[in-house]
């Protein structure tokens, strides 16, 4: 595919314009130096056997048996002369010099297996030059490379740098103008002025590293041939935000993304979505392939998450270290992934990491940063109300519905007589600052034949709660190496160990941040922070101001006295074998793992309230390992049919295999108090669990190109899936794809410097968990010898595979010199045969059932615009637009059920995915309303009737309307400033927190009219009569909030925007340095989630979530989202 | 290093066998169908669960709403809206999905494993479907039966009538085939939690439960409940405290109440104070707890969180919770009643 961009416009161009070669030569040299790694190493060994025939004949007869192509102007060749050639396995050197021995022409082999062919005029009077060319690199450190193209302007003169960056040339005279020019560098043409020793800087070309896209398998393909949508984000873009989870940095950066955070601390999981929603009940976020190894997301939480709220034990990708990604590309939809088979589905997430780079001697990179942390939004409390309940004082009440706090005197829960008086900051001041310290030091060295990058980052990271720590050391080795000119041979390991210490439980299970929130506003912080009083037998006490709650305790007790430790070792390695057999034909042979253990221990504290073994603490302990073992191999084809046809064939097989397995042991309280030790176990339980599952695929993919610029793609795939039962395990899709680049096949205006067109039309098959076909049932303790638990799940022996159809069409434009740019792309899919485990009637003996149901369309438009407004030598000014709309539409459900819940039904929300809506409708618990959509209220007691039924009013729809985000970056000289501002428009949230803080009396919302009491606005009784019966504001706000709120009226549009990102950075420039041992030097001023312009919801970030299921739009007391600032150096040796 | 692509390629084909998917789609630490050796354990979880025995259940199904509205406790913490006869539909569903997504089809597997091989075990298993249909029937009045459990989508509520008739057939050849067994048997041996396999007591408690039933019809159908009664008399009812059913608890299957004892806020209802201390009962230090002030206070039901915290006297310390028999430190062997003689 190289070879042909660019022997094909050359060729093409002279048949037209044979006569002006020479000016045109430059062009070649131009296009053909993008080609220099390509060929390094395919010289090859030519036979031929050739008698008495014309130098053209034996020209063609050269290029007939090898790889090369000659550039000439028949003019030139001198007429009758004859030559004889008899070699077998000659270099090419050999064979030329043959051949140009008895004439006056001489020839000059490029790097890209060109071999151009000039008149010998030889310089008798020319000049002797010397000179060394430097690349400039993004961090604006400067090195050297082999194979930097040299020519003298407006002649064939020319030559490439060695492995130092020094060439040397003749050229005509002191006034000869050279070009030089590397891939991926912007060319340059230097005028000698007579000078005779040159010291050149090349400077990057940012635009035309971004051309080359890393598609799926690993196949590196021109962006402008690909028939379907991708965005491609730079490491440094990912990296230089200083967010511990790589994919928080894509926030806002990527077109048609939806991330939701669990806000469980440092390393917690993020839910993303490309293009909507497409399974009810299975996994929706994108596969995850890092260097071509998928490595595994799975979320380590539970999947139906309630408003309870679970253990947000991270996801796969949090582990990858953003300093060691090169680049990020992203398939956001069914048919870019066409070829990674089922699993990405949803789109797919392929990150290169950095390796050594050919030619660049010793690098060394030293990175440091430190990123502070405080909470962002915190809900909105009042500080007029104290303690106790009906406006009266009392101790021990978990309730702010007491008296005025006006210093009164009082002797509360502490047994001292204190002044009842605000204290607003009680709350507030429980959270700490955050820290995030990254640091990192990696080094790349390369030779010729080997690059070798190796990397360490340490990233100790405290959480805002007290006691939650965040440790991570990643160690990264790439070792790249040509065993020999035909094999290659890629090796990866990374080893991961994640510590994380006490992370914060999600949801209502955060007791600490439940209490902290609603706690009475006259407590003082300082009485809380003694949390326990130890007992004469060694059981401790907890400090509490009411009697023991479930759902509340002492928030230092819940940060000290319940104690959750992970600790997971990662290990990820890739072997990769490459073996050219051919220049255009070769085979590579793959094997990768993904292994690691999840290690953790739970400690909980004699009295602990919400522990079941109450009053005897408990000790859990759980290991967990997961093995994702993957082999694959490759061929591929790549060849010139003709000089207009290209044609780029893949075609391989692999085996994915997935091992889980966990053992959970439970003491079930303690016998001696705080004795953490499974022999101390009351009543222990353990438990295994066992996960497995293969995959055996085998896919081609083609690509026929015609005169690089219209490109017909064709893949299929077929899987053969564990999951599925016998008869129906085995599933084809295919895909196609055509895209025009209309620039080149047609005469357009100017201005217009890239319109392309591209459709797709893809099939991706998906199949479904481990064991999903047969009953499981299972023995627990309990009784005298146990218990017997059956299936509650109805299953389905005969599953038929899931199939997602997606079309999508796009529209590429570039305009002036591609200094605009927009890309544009319609996509409509429909999933069918959905694998959906949805509630069923309890009646039948059963909770849920699996079926295959469903047609669910996602249609949207995602829209990536970039503009370079100015771009001077000093002063740059970027923009970057990106917009994503998505509207789902459940078509067909089930014969028999049109709206299952997605969740457990609560009476704050319930989650559905009902026939004929969107998916992800709430339904909440409501008010009672007549016709006239008055109040209805109870008679006797003046309270609103409440409808518990959920499946009463419809609150709305989580997904967002449409997101987006805009960043401008400015660069004015060694200074660089950007900002991010996102966009989320639309969907709802219910929010659990503001009905808890309601029914407490602690939010603002409970301050109107306290002290009167009112009559429900707007309220009938049930006959219909006017109601004038006063109730007090606490018995208001209990009936309508509290422990079974009406969801309705806690219920917030999601819309917000934010300034998400704002960076300056200082790079001390590189002429500074030049020739010093420091290469570069940056200091980068970097801010996340500084603050919202806007933001609908009521004390709390919109974009939090309770877990990474499916089961979205809830909120309940989850720590604050958290504002980031900090310092971030870099050092290049 | 062309050997390594050839063994590379030769270890994908060599794997490439779907012939052990299925084998591999199995998880080895479950089964996938009720194994006779497994019977006694799927009676046991049908026992225990059938009187709401976990904790969690126990608090949902009883706790909050029929313990409360039968007023032998009421409620002293402002959130719990139960005691003011709201109903909260994501907790009063565990009474219905318990019975039909654990209790009865457990049931059900059990009476179908054994109906042909183990005929005592099989009478047994009987007495208790008349046992957890009666509780649930008289708590919902007609509800799906006939069909319960046979995986139909659609199934159709039975009426009361029907179903206690079928509930009195079912005790009749229960306890047919046990008289006519072998008395030294023990089905179940010591899984059955409540007898421990005794065909004589399982005999009387069939004949008790009889009577219950016969008794709960003697205003709509005086003529049958006459009937069922002495009938159930005649066969031999419960008539000591030998005879009473308890069922055995365990380190993991608890006493839900001892568990929930310091959860909530339920204390001993007005009511109940009444009659106990109208009545002089001695049973008040065995149900109930001493308040704070070493005296036994109830709290009446149905107050809104304003009355609830208007007088200190309604706080949990004030008041009485449940006996010393059902602490904590006791969940573990405090048996859970299911019947008494008396």
């Amino acid at each position: 595919m190289q070879k042909r961009q660019a022997t094909k416009p050359v060729r093409a161009r002279r048949a037209f314009f044979k006569f002006l070669l020479y000016m045109k030569l430059s062009v070649v040299l131009l296009i053909g130096s993008l080609q220099v790694y390509a060929s390094v190493f395919s010289q090859e060994k030519i036979s031929l056997n050739l008698k008495d025939v014309e130098i053209k004949k034996a020209l063609v007869a050269i290029q007939q048996v090898s790889d090369y192509r000659f550039i000439y102007n028949d003019d030139i060749l001198p007429a009758g002369a004859r030559v004889n050639i008899k070699v077998h396995d000659a270099a090419i050197q050999d064979v030329l010099d043959i051949v140009f021995k008895s004439i006056p022409l001489r020839y000059q082999i490029m790097d890209n297996n060109l071999i151009v062919v000039s008149p010998k005029t030889g310089p008798p009077e020319g000049l002797d030059i010397k000179g060394v060319v430097h690349l400039r690199n993004k961090d604006e450190s400067l090195s050297v490379a082999a194979g930097v193209a040299i020519k003298e302007l407006g002649t064939s003169n020319g030559t490439t740098t060695n492995e130092k960056g020094e060439f040397t040339l003749t050229v005509k005279d002191g006034a000869a103008v050279l070009q030089v020019s590397y891939v991926g560098y912007k060319p340059m043409d230097v005028p000698l002025n007579g000078g005779v020793s040159l010291d050149i800087t090349l400077e990057l070309d940012v635009r035309q590293l971004q051309d080359v896209v890393v598609t799926a398998l690993g196949i590196t393909r021109q962006k402008k041939s690909l028939t379907y949508a991708t965005q491609t984000l730079k490491g440094t873009e990912l990296s230089d935000t200083r967010e511990v989870n790589l994919t928080s940095a894509m926030n806002g950066k990527v077109a048609g993304l939806t991330i939701s955070k669990t806000n469980s601390g440092p390393g917690s999981s993020n839910r993303i979505i490309f293009r909507g929603n497409r399974s009810i009940t299975g996994g929706n976020q994108p596969l995850i392939v890092v260097d071509g190894v998928r490595i595994d997301n799975t979320p380590k939480a539970f999947a139906d998450v309630t408003l309870f709220g679970t253990r947000d034990n991270g996801d796969g990708i949090s582990n990858i270290n953003p300093d060691d990604v090169e680049s990020m590309t992203v398939l956001t939809g069914a048919s870019a992934a066409a070829l990674y088979g089922s699993d990405a589905a949803n789109g797919a997430i392929i990150i290169t990491t950095r390796k050594g780079r050919a030619g660049k001697g010793l690098g060394i990179e030293i990175g440091s940063s430190a990123v502070l942390e405080s909470p962002m939004v915190f809900p909105k409390l009042q500080n007029i109300y104290g303690q106790g309940d009906g406006g009266v004082f009392v101790a021990s009440s978990i309730d702010s519905w007491g008296p005025k706090m006006q210093g009164q005197q009082v002797t509360d829960w502490t047994g001292k007589s204190q002044a009842l008086t605000p204290q607003p900051d009680n709350s507030r001041d429980f959270f700490r600052t955050g820290k995030e310290l990254v640091n990192s030091a990696s080094i790349s060295t390369s030779t010729d034949r080997s690059q070798t990058y190796f990397s360490f980052t340490n990233t100790y990271s405290n959480g805002i709660i007290p006691n939650n720590d965040y440790k991570r050391n990643n160690l990264n080795l790439r070792h790249n190496v040509q065993l020999d000119k035909k094999l290659s041979l890629d090796l990866k390991a990374n080893y991961i160990v994640e510590d994380v210490i006490n992370r914060p439980m999600t949801g209502a299970a955060n007791y600490a941040v439940a209490t902290i929130f609603s706690m009475p506003r006259s407590l003082r912080l300082d009485d809380i922070r003694n949390f326990e009083t130890q007992n004469p037998d060694g059981s401790l006490t907890q400090n509490y101001w009411s009697s023991p709650k479930p759902a509340f305790q002492n928030p230092y007790w819940s940060a000290y006295r319940n104690l959750y430790d992970r600790t997971r070792n990662r290990f990820i390695g890739l072997v990769s074998l490459k073996y050219q057999i051919t220049p255009y034909l070769s085979i590579q042979g793959r094997s990768s793992i993904d292994y690691y253990t999840d290690n953790s221990e739970e400690k909980d504290y004699n009295d602990s309230y919400w522990v079941s073994f109450q009053g005897l603490g408990n000790y859990i302990i759980n290991k967990e390992s997961n093995r994702q073992f993957n082999n694959d191999v490759l061929l591929n084809f790549n060849k010139a049919l003709t000089d207009d046809w290209n044609l780029n064939v893949n075609a391989g097989a692999s085996i994915e295999q997935f091992n889980y397995e966990g053992t959970l042991m439970n003491d079930q309280g303690l016998n001696a108090p705080n004795l953490f030790s499974l022999a101390n176990a009351l009543a222990p339980i353990s438990t295994n669990f066992v996960q497995r599952t293969e995959k055996q695929s085998v896919y081609a993919a083609a690509q026929l190109g015609y005169r690089n610029y219209l490109f017909l793609d064709v893949t299929g795939r077929n899987d053969w899936n564990s999951t599925l039962p016998v008869n129906n395990n085995s599933y084809f899709f295919p895909s196609f794809g055509l895209s025009g680049v209309l620039n080149e096949m047609l005469t357009l205006p100017a201005a217009i410097s890239l319109l392309k067109v591209r459709g797709s039309y893809a099939m991706v098959g998906n199949g479904t968990g481990f064991n999903q076909l047969r009953p499981s049932y299972t023995l627990a303790p309990g009784g005298n010898g146990g218990f017997l638990n059956i299936d509650r799940v109805l299953h389905d022996a005969n599953l038929k595979p899931e199939e997602t159809r997606s079309l999508e069409l796009g529209l590429d434009l570039g305009l002036f010199k591609n200094r605009l740019g927009v890309e544009a792309t319609f996509y409509n899919t429909h999933t069918k045969n959905q694998i959906l485990s949805i509630g069923v009637p309890n009646p039948s003996g059963y909770a849920f059932r699996i079926i295959n149901a469903g047609d669910i369309r996602n249609r949207g438009l995602e829209l990536l615009v970039h503009a370079r407004p100015v771009d001077s030598r000093d002063f740059k000014w970027n923009i970057s637009v990106n917009f994503g709309l998505n509207r789902n539409k459940i078509l067909y459900l089930d014969s028999l059920q049109k709206m299952p819940p997605l969740s457990s039904p609560e009476t704050l929300g319930m989650i559905v995915a009902e026939e004929g809506k969107a998916y992800g409708g709430i339904y909440t618990s409501s008010l009672v309303r007549n016709a006239k959509g008055q109040v209805v209220v109870d008679s006797a007691t003046g309270l609103p009737l409440v409808e518990t039924d959920v499946t009463k009013h419809y609150a709305g729809n989580y997904n967002p309307d449409w997101t987006g985000g805009i960043v401008n970056t400015f660069q004015y000289k060694s200074w660089t400033f950007s900002f991010q501002i996102d966009m989320r428009k639309g969907g709802v949230l219910v929010s659990g927190t503001q009905s808890l803080l309601a029914a407490n009396g602690s939010s603002q919302l409970t301050l109107p009219n306290r002290e009167t009491g009112f009559v429900v606005p707007n309220s009938v009784t049930q006959s219909g009569a006017v109601n004038t019966k006063n109730v007090s504001a606490q018995d208001y706000w209990m009936a309508v909030a509290g422990a079974n709120p009406v969801g309705e009226l806690f219920t917030y549009d999601a819309t917000n925007i934010r300034l998400r990102e704002a960076s300056l950075s200082y790079s001390v420039p590189a002429r500074w340095l030049d020739g010093k041992f420091l290469k570069g030097a940056s200091l980068t001023l970097v801010g996340r989630n500084l603050f919202f312009f806007k933001n609908n919801a009521y004390g709390f970030d919109p974009e939090s979530a309770i877990g990474t299921g499916n089961n979205q739009g809830l909120e309940y007391t989850s720590v604050p989202a958290t504002r980031n600032y900090g310092l971030y150096l870099k050092l290049n040796f | 290093m062309r050997s390594i692509i050839y063994i590379a390629c030769m270890l994908i084909m060599i794997t490439s066998c779907t012939k052990k998917f299925d084998e591999l789609n199995t998880d080895p630490t479950t089964f996938g169908s009720l194994t006779a050796a497994t019977i006694p354990n799927a009676f046991a979880k049908a026992e225990y669960q059938g009187i709401y025995g976990d904790p969690g259940i126990y608090e949902l199904a009883r706790a909050l709403f029929p313990d409360l509205w039968s007023q032998f406790f009421a409620n002293v913490d402002p959130n719990i809206k139960s005691d003011r006869y709201v109903i909260i539909q994501d907790w009063i569903i565990s009474q219905w999905s318990s019975v039909y997504t654990v209790t009865w089809p457990t049931l059900k597997q059990v009476l179908e494993a054994t109906a042909t091989t183990q005929p005592e075990a099989n009478a047994i298993a009987k007495i208790w479907k008349a046992y957890i249909w009666h509780y649930h029937t008289d708590f919902y009045g007609p509800v799906p039966y006939f069909q319960a459990g046979t995986g139909a989508l659609s199934i159709p509520y039975d009426n009361q009538q029907d179903i206690y008739d079928d509930l009195f057939k079912t005790l009749d050849s229960a306890v047919t085939v046990l008289k006519g067994a072998n008395a030294s048997l023990t089905p179940y041996g010591t899984n059955d939690l409540i007898f421990h396999g005794s065909i004589p007591l399982w005999i009387k408690l069939a004949n008790t439960l009889h009577l219950r039933l016969a008794m709960r019809i003697s205003k709509v159908d005086p003529d049958r409940a006459k009937t069922e009664a002495e009938k159930a008399v005649a066969a031999g009812v419960m008539t000591g405290n030998a005879d009473n059913a308890f069922m055995d608890v365990g380190p993991n299957s608890v006493n839900g109440l001892n568990q929930m004892s310091p959860w909530e806020g339920a204390r001993m209802s007005a009511s109940m104070e009444s009659y106990l201390k109208g009545y002089s009962d001695p049973r008040m230090t065995e149900y109930y707890s001493p308040a704070a002030d070493g005296q036994y206070h109830g709290v009446r039901n149905g107050l809104t969180p304003a009355q609830l915290s208007a007088s200190d006297k309604n706080s949990p310390d004030n008041t009485s919770n449940v006996g010393p028999r059902y602490s904590l430190d006791s969940q573990t062997t405090n048996k859970l009643t299911v019947m008494y003689a008396a």
